[in-house]
């Protein structure tokens, strides 16, 4: 067979022509053995004989050549055809082998149809070898120019055939096209093996190359005579030496071994290479014929695939957003690492083949496999979808979720992939902050009561409540309410007035508790406690708003129409944490705002002058008391230098002072002079402290100015008379001490008359300084008010009997009469001390009259007082000493004292006793004919009476009590002015008859038959029905009980004096309305005062002295005093320290008003129970009003809670 | 210690007893008394005693007027004049040197120190 080529001869550059064979390329066996025969005479020697041990072998190594390799029958069937066919063409060899020739016809370029068609049948009509290029159409459409031929024919079995090549020749064509027709006419193998484009490679067993191809050198790089002097492992770097047998091993076995590896260049570039080496053996030798394959470009392909699924593992495995990939059924087909474990699995294909039904409950997978299946359907994604989902771990999480179709290749829609996102945190940062947004404008726009409702709307609406309420806790920690809702709440609601819950009345209901324990309660159960016309609770839940620790406000919601939950409690904790920092700032806020005023009015109404002043010495503030003291107004002064103020010689002050301010130092109180607006001098003493802004920064001075005038003659006063009482102590002393001393010199031995002398001087002169220190005492004890006054009723009668016994025996040694002419009256008193006062006097009297003279002492009662009177027939007292003689050591004349031994502070004691009695004294005189002194003291009158009784005093009639409980009776009441009788029960009803008692008390502590039936004869007599009865026992029976047994009150064993004085004040207090007891000596004031109270519903009695008001106080009961600090006889300081003495009085509110500024002191002495006190000059009438209403306010709520305690 | 006359001025009944019956018996001077200003004034006048003791705290006339007088008259404005008093207060001391007396002794006295003390003011005066 011969193969003639049709091109034109050319350059040979594989074979060289002794290789050159007319043989078909395959066929039968013998003609392959031939033509590999003829290959191996290339490298002469070594070719081997029996190449073909096996078509097979052949085929298979054929398909490893480029070039499509195709058998023929004479019906233009394709019988063999290599599989790369399909890379050139497109078409797979089946596909070929059911078309046949066919294939190819259709294919091809229309003009090029008739040539192949003809060189095929010249072919096989007339063995002309075919060989065309044409112009054939790739499968996908693409033109390319494919050159085919075949040299020959050959019969087989009866049928002929043909072999021919198929090779892409497009790129040659187009780039070569004139040397193509030249270059083909070779010798058939040689030029299917030159113009393979894989280099091609004949390697005799020790790995010499004994042929190569062109491509081969091409690749790299070498002539064709350099490679055939090389061997493999110049050319491969990798070439296992040491292993190169068992490669040859491998080959023997399998035919053929495929591997990779790197070739170098001539050039030293080294590239991967795939090199697929086939055995051959040619009698014993044995040969590779190997193919390399430039994969430069698949390995870079790989790697960049590795890369990339590498990229993708990455992404998949750590990002923490779920990435999911679905089937067109919503099936999971791959989730990550992050999904499965959101889905609880330990591996995430255990979720390939499930679906979301699998992992969310139904209304979510539902929602998701919706999206799915619209996203498959038309195509578009799903962008940033948020939504919500209970996840397998019961969590209800946000997911912000993209899906997208997946496509295949072909762009079909063949399922989704998505990324979602858990933005449950953000969800929540977002909910909170618009809540708390939400919460802030309310807090910071509404208007309080709209404010608070909005909270409550707000909070309720977080826990699908309709009732409820939002209140917050106070200063005096009592909760306010607000807010409520809820149609019975709403109209419970007071209006108008923020309800009060005050913390004693909390009580234990469950919103107390949670107040207390500050932890949220709920309770499902029908509230059994719900007041009458409320509507009904069935359910509540009270949540306290905590802050810091503290509970600060409380949310009750009520009436969800299902159970309260653990989800409620984290609502309202959410709203509590909201509104907590709010409203504490708010609260702390409106607590600063009113400290501020609070503080503002004190200042401003402060007795003192406060001044504010900035740096520079500029007066920035000025308060009443400044304004006072100094007597510029505000206008004035704002603006104006300080040393407006400061006498021009301590200008010098106000530039040190403020040198100390700026170092942040304080002036203590410091002593100084200052002017008045109409230029007189003032004594102060200033306090400069230094004033501060918010930021700590010295910005000014406070100074306190306090007038010292008053002070600095207070200080003058007592100065002088430490000096008069020292002078008055040395006088004696200097006479005693003279006399001692002389006797003890001796120089008065030898004359005892004159020593004698001297003892007597001693012993006179001690017993002065004796009298002298207890009068000094008394009066300092009586007039700083430490002197106890036992005060009591007592007849004047007796009184000034007892005074006239003490000193008759003065009187008939001075050879004076005494003249007594009694007057009964019933005085409230200490009785020594006014006994006291009459002996002062009667000696007074008696030593000033002249021997055979009369000394008078008279009573004359007048409508609420009695005035004594001690009258001599002594010198007289001068005009001008009848006031000081009432002053200490001021004797009319001082041989006086020598004479009648007196101290000089008889009268000043007299008239401090008279005073401490709410009395006054006075003296008148005619020189050389007498004097009269006067004193008068407030009696027990009528009129002062309460409760129409017609004795001062109150009668009470004890009955059945033993004699321990009997005296202890009489030792509680008897001290507060009641008079007190005792009589057994057979005695009673007589008794009460004619003692006509108030009161009547009886035993009930042991049983008695007769008591029931003595209290119906008591209720059923004319003269007693009408005297309360008050039980005295054990346990006290109730209102009813006591009505039923005919009793007025009870007392309460064992007895204390409060639980006795208020049985009796139920008794003979007056049902209801306040009692306010006035003591005031201004009448006008007084009747402001009483008018005011009145109106307000309150019993008012006015004490018009201080002595009155004493009298009248433990039988009035007050609930309210209202004293005036100055009053005649005693003044406010003699009625407290006496009302004090009374221990149900003790606790009385008080309050003082007085014209000067109280001290510390002075207030402390003036304290009863809550005590205010007030200055005159500071209330406009309008304004004492004002106080006087609240302060009867203050009192009522005062008297409640006593009555609660 | 020479024998002088001395005049003792004081309201105080015992204690011008004391003080001249310590001056006569320890000193052994010649003594004369009055019980108040007015007549103090005269006795100084008429009989010109070496010293005066005057009381400070008299009433009518008082230490100080008694002595603002004998300044006055000029038989008795050189007699020297000693304050005898329980007036010890810094202030009347200031005030008593602002007059010019001779001197002040305190009430109480030491009996049997008067008259040496007497004596050393009048020694300073001379």
């Amino acid at each position: 067979m011969s193969y003639a080529s049709k091109g034109k001869g050319k350059k040979h550059r594989g074979l060289d022509d002794r290789n050159r064979t007319e043989e078909p390329l395959w066929g039968s066996e013998p003609e392959c053995q031939e033509l590999i025969e003829n290959a191996a005479i290339t490298d002469s020697q070594r070719a081997p004989q029996g190449i073909h041990e096996s078509k097979d072998k052949y085929r298979s190594l054929l398909s490893n050549i480029p070039d499509v390799v195709w058998q023929m029958d004479e019906k233009y069937q394709f019988t063999f055809v290599s599989t790369n066919v399909e890379r050139i063409t497109g078409y797979a060899p089946g596909e070929v082998y059911q078309k046949g020739a066919q294939i190819f016809f259709q294919s091809l370029y229309p003009d090029d149809v008739g040539k192949v068609r003809d060189g095929i049948l010249a072919l096989f009509t007339n063995g002309q070898p075919f060989d065309v290029e044409c112009r054939a159409q790739r499968k996908n459409g693409e033109w390319i120019w494919v050159h085919s031929r075949a040299s020959a024919t050959y019969e087989k079995d009866g049928i002929r055939y043909a072999d021919g090549l198929l090779s892409d020749v497009t790129a040659r064509k187009r780039t070569e096209e004139a040397l193509v027709e030249a270059e083909e006419a070779l010798h058939p193998t040689q030029f299917a093996l030159e113009h393979a484009s894989d280099a091609v490679f004949w390697i005799d067993s020790q790995a010499r190359i004994v042929y190569v191809n062109d491509a081969a050198c091409r690749s790299l790089g070498y002539s064709r005579e350099e490679l055939l002097a090389l061997s493999i492992p110049d050319i491969d770097p990798l070439y296992p030496r040491d292993a190169s047998e068992k490669a040859w091993e491998i080959t023997r076995q399998q035919g053929s071994y495929t591997h990779e590896t790197q070739h170098r260049t001539k050039q030293g570039k080294v590239f991967p290479v795939e090199v697929t080496s086939n055995h051959v053996q040619f009698g014993a030798k044995e040969y590779h014929f190997a193919f390399a394959r430039d994969i430069t470009e698949r390995k870079r392909a790989e790697a960049g695939l590795r890369h990339e699924k590498y990229l993708l593992h990455t992404v998949m495995d750590n990002l923490p957003d779920f990435i999911y990939f679905k089937d067109r059924e919503s099936h999971f087909t791959r989730v990550n690492l992050a999904l499965a474990a959101a889905f609880d699995l330990n591996d995430p294909t255990q979720a390939v083949g499930k679906s979301d039904a699998d992992f969310f409950p139904n209304e979510n997978a539902g929602v998701f496999f919706q999206d799915e299946q619209e996203i498959i359907r038309t195509g578009r994604p799903l962008v940033d979808k948020e939504e919500k989902a209970v996840w397998p771990d019961g969590q209800t999480r946000w997911i912000s979720t993209t899906k997208m179709p997946l496509r295949d290749p072909a762009g079909e829609i063949i399922g989704t992939f998505g990324v979602s996102r858990d933005i449950s945190e953000r969800k929540r940062v977002e909910e909170q902050l618009q809540t708390e947004a939400k919460i802030a404008e309310i807090f910071l726009s509404a208007p309080d009561d709209e404010m608070y409702q909005s909270i409550l709307d707000l909070a309720l609406a977080s826990v699908k409540s309709p009732l409820g309420l939002f209140g917050f806790i106070d200063e005096e920690r009592d909760l306010l309410v607000p807010a409520m809702k809820g149609s019975a709440m709403g109209t419970s609601r007071p209006v108008g007035a923020t309800p009060r819950f005050r913390r004693e009345d909390w009580g234990d209901s469950s919103w107390a508790r949670a107040l207390r324990k500050k932890t949220p309660i709920y309770s499902n159960e029908l509230s059994l406690r719900t007041p009458p016309g409320h509507v009904n609770i069935s359910r509540h839940i009270s949540f306290p708003i905590l802050f810091r620790g503290e509970a600060i406000g409380l949310f009750v919601a009520a009436n969800k129409e299902t159970d309260y939950q653990e989800d409620d409690v984290l609502a309202l904790a959410k709203m509590a944490a909201h509104v907590a920092p709010i409203l504490s700032a708010r609260l702390d806020r409106q607590r600063a705002e009113a400290t501020r005023d609070y503080l503002a009015s004190i200042v401003e109404f402060s007795g003192e002058a406060i001044i504010g002043k900035s740096l520079d010495g500029i007066v920035r503030s000025w308060n009443a008391g400044a304004e006072k003291l100094y007597g510029y107004a505000a206008w004035e002064v704002v603006g104006q230098p300080i040393s407006l103020l400061v006498p021009p010689e301590r200008r010098d002050e106000i530039a040190q002072f403020l040198t100390r301010i700026k170092r942040g130092e304080e002036v203590e109180p410091y002593d100084t002079v200052r002017v008045r607006k109409d230029g007189r001098p003032i004594d102060v003493s200033v306090t400069i402290s230094p004033l501060k802004n918010a930021l700590g920064e010295i910005v000014g001075a406070s100074t306190v100015a306090r007038d010292i005038t008053a002070h600095r003659e207070l200080e003058r006063m007592k100065d002088e008379l430490v000096s008069v009482v020292s002078h008055e102590l040395r006088t004696p002393l200097t006479s005693i001490r003279g006399a001692l001393g002389l006797l003890a010199g001796g120089l008065l031995l030898s004359q005892p008359e004159k020593g004698q002398r001297m003892l007597e001087i001693a012993v006179s002169n001690t017993d002065r300084l004796v009298r002298l220190i207890n009068d000094i005492l008394d009066l300092e004890r009586m007039e700083s008010g430490k002197m106890n006054m036992e005060k009591q009723t007592c007849n004047a009668v007796e009184l000034m009997r007892e005074a006239v016994e003490n000193v008759r025996g003065l009187a008939e040694k001075a050879g004076v009469t005494l003249s007594v002419t009694p007057c009964p009256a019933r005085l409230w008193a200490d009785p020594d001390r006014i006994v006291q006062a009459f002996i002062n006097l009667l000696s007074n009297a008696i030593k000033f009259s002249p021997r055979g003279g009369t000394v008078w002492l008279t009573a004359t009662p007048q409508m609420d007082q009695i005035t004594f009177r001690v009258r001599d027939q002594g010198r007289g007292i001068p005009a001008d000493k009848r006031e000081s003689i009432f002053e200490r050591f001021q004797q009319v004349d001082a041989s006086d004292r020598r004479e009648k031994g007196g101290t000089g502070l008889g009268l000043p004691i007299t008239r401090s006793i008279v005073q401490q009695h709410g009395g006054r004294i006075w003296v008148e005189s005619t020189l050389g004919q007498g004097s009269s002194f006067f004193f008068s003291l407030p009696t027990l009158p009528a009129e002062t009476v309460l409760a129409g009784s017609e004795s001062a005093v109150r009668k009470i009639l004890a009955c059945g009590f033993e004699a321990d409980t009997f005296h202890a009776i009489e030792t509680l009441i008897v001290r507060q002015g009641y008079a007190l009788t005792s009589c057994s029960w057979q005695e009673i009803v007589e008794k009460a008859r004619t003692e006509e008692p108030d009161v009547i008390l009886l035993e009930y502590s042991s049983p008695d038959a007769q008591r029931g039936e003595t209290v119906r004869v008591l209720k059923e007599t004319t003269h007693t029905k009408d005297v309360p009865v008050i039980g005295v026992g054990g346990v006290a029976p109730d209102e009813e009980q006591l009505l039923a047994m005919g009793l007025a009150a009870w007392a309460t064993k064992p007895l204390h004096e409060a639980s006795l004085l208020s049985s009796l004040k139920s008794v003979f207090g007056r049902p209801g309305g306040l009692r306010v007891l006035v003591i005031e000596d201004d009448n006008d004031l007084a009747r402001v005062l009483t008018t005011v109270f009145e109106r307000h519903g309150a019993v008012v009695f006015h004490a018009r002295t201080g002595q009155e008001a004493v009298r009248v106080c433990p039988q009035f009961f007050p609930d309210l005093l209202v004293l005036d600090v100055l009053l005649p006889e005693l003044d406010g300081f003699g009625v407290v320290e006496q009302i004090r003495r009374y221990e149900h009085l003790k606790h009385v509110p008080l309050a003082v008003y007085s014209v000067k500024e109280l001290d510390d002191g002075e207030k402390a002495r003036l304290r009863l129970g809550e005590s205010i006190f007030m200055t005159k000059s500071r209330l406009t009438p309008q304004e004492f009003e004002q106080r006087a209403i609240a302060l009867l306010n203050w009192a009522t709520s005062g008297q409640r809670e006593r009555r609660q305690r | 210690m020479t024998a002088r006359r001395v005049l003792i001025v004081d309201d105080e009944d015992d204690i011008r007893e004391v003080a001249q019956v310590s001056l006569e018996m320890v000193a052994g001077w010649k003594v004369l008394t009055a019980n108040s200003g007015a007549s103090g004034l005269a006795i100084a006048s008429a009989d010109q005693p070496d010293a005066i003791l005057l009381d400070v705290m008299m009433p009518d006339m008082d230490g100080p007027t008694t002595f603002q007088k004998l300044q006055a008259d000029p038989a008795a404005r050189d007699i020297p004049v000693i304050f005898l008093t329980a007036k010890l207060q810094p202030a009347d001391q200031k005030r008593f040197a602002e007059l010019g007396v001779a001197g002040v002794l305190a009430k109480p006295f030491d009996p049997l120190k008067l008259a040496a003390q007497v004596t050393e003011v009048l020694q300073w005066f001379d």
